[in-house]
């Protein structure tokens, strides 16, 4: 359960990107399936987080996204959640993981603080 | 980019959110190199054996081996690791279920680490094996370390580790006899979705399998004191 410092961690970040005070309206995450980081627990506590840092009723909009993995076998491109079912193309199953790890900061949405 | 929608304004930022982590890790790793340390971070389940495995390397390494322990709480395993010969820092995360790389930069601060004499950095890292994936350390190499008692079905359970990790340890193979854990089984889905790992089978108690891991590592420590001294 490291959600609550993954959370820690983007409410930083979004300060160092839009200053802190700024109301932050939504942050768009992009989310692999290999990021090792749940959505629901993220959502919960970011938004706890976000209001209680000031900057007000911040929605987490997250862009979930599959494993893409390459066949080590023929090369074919494939999302999968199942490392074992085997490449489409040629059934085998040994895989270079392309993506699935992120956990990356897309957008910010936000207003700057009234002077 | 920016895009504004009232008073609101949405600006792309595409940044990673360990980026911070990240770059304190590359500085931890840039530390080591320079004073010719291989950081090595061990992941894995709690009683999968970390420890035992410390305590027999530290045999092999004597002082050579410095270890940072990484623990909800208590330091029964730095003064385990002391005990065995070896500096030892106790990081008490309280709560927390992974180090980060902030955690092993006030640790290697804190650590009267000699160039002269020291060679691995071992940090072992807090027993699970989902948190602690998601953080890099500034570690060379990532360990997993699977003990045959967890069940050969682990490596696909966990696949944000076992995917990223250099070398995989089948842990107390001496007990091998007793249980219907199938390592071709364990090593074959570990490569499935890691075709670079390496994969060592082992038992601390016996000493088992601990010379091909032991060359391993010293073939580690051999390349970056190498491009140490070709840096200075």
């Amino acid at each position: 359960m490291h959600e609550f410092s993954i959370a820690t961690e983007i409410i930083a970040a979004v300060e160092r990107t839009v200053g802190a005070g700024a109301r932050v309206q939504s942050v768009g995450l992009i989310l692999g399936s290999l990021s090792g980081v749940n959505a629901d627990s993220l959502t919960f506590c970011f938004t706890e987080l976000a209001e209680s840092c000031g900057m007000g009723r911040t929605e987490l909009v997250i862009d979930a996204r599959p494993a893409r993995v390459r066949c080590r076998e023929c090369g074919c491109d494939y999302e999968t959640g199942d490392f074992m079912a085997g490449c489409p193309g040629c059934g085998v199953a040994a895989v270079e993981i392309v993506s699935g790890y992120e956990c990356d900061i897309d957008t910010i949405t936000y207003e700057e603080p009234e002077a | 980019m920016m895009e504004t929608q009232g008073t609101a304004q949405t600006i792309k930022v595409k940044s990673p959110v360990m980026a911070k982590n990240d770059e304190i890790a590359a500085e931890n790793r840039a530390r080591l190199e320079r004073l010719g340390l291989v950081g090595v971070n061990i992941m894995s389940s709690p009683g999968s054996g970390k420890t035992t495995l410390l305590e027999t390397m530290a045999r092999r390494y004597g002082t050579s081996m410095a270890v940072i322990e990484g623990d909800v709480q208590t330091s029964r395993d730095a003064e385990r690791v002391r005990s065995a010969g070896c500096l030892a820092h106790q990081i008490e995360t309280r709560g927390s279920c992974h180090l980060d790389a902030k955690m092993v930069s006030d640790a290697l601060a804190a650590m009267p680490i000699n160039p002269a004499v020291h060679r691995l950095l071992i940090v072992e890292n807090v027993g699970n094996l989902i948190c602690p994936s998601s953080y890099d350390l500034g570690e060379h190499l990532r360990i997993g370390l699977l003990s045959v008692t967890e069940g050969d079905d682990k490596v696909l359970k966990y696949p944000a580790l076992f995917s990223r990790i250099n070398v995989l340890l089948i842990s107390k193979s001496d007990l091998l006899p007793h249980l219907e854990f199938d390592t071709a089984r364990a090593m074959e889905e570990c490569r499935a979705i890691n075709a670079h790992v390496d994969a060592f089978v082992l038992s601390s108690r016996t000493g088992e399998g601990m010379d091909a891991f032991y060359d391993y590592l010293d073939a580690a420590v051999a390349k970056v004191r190498a491009g140490r001294d070709a840096a200075q």
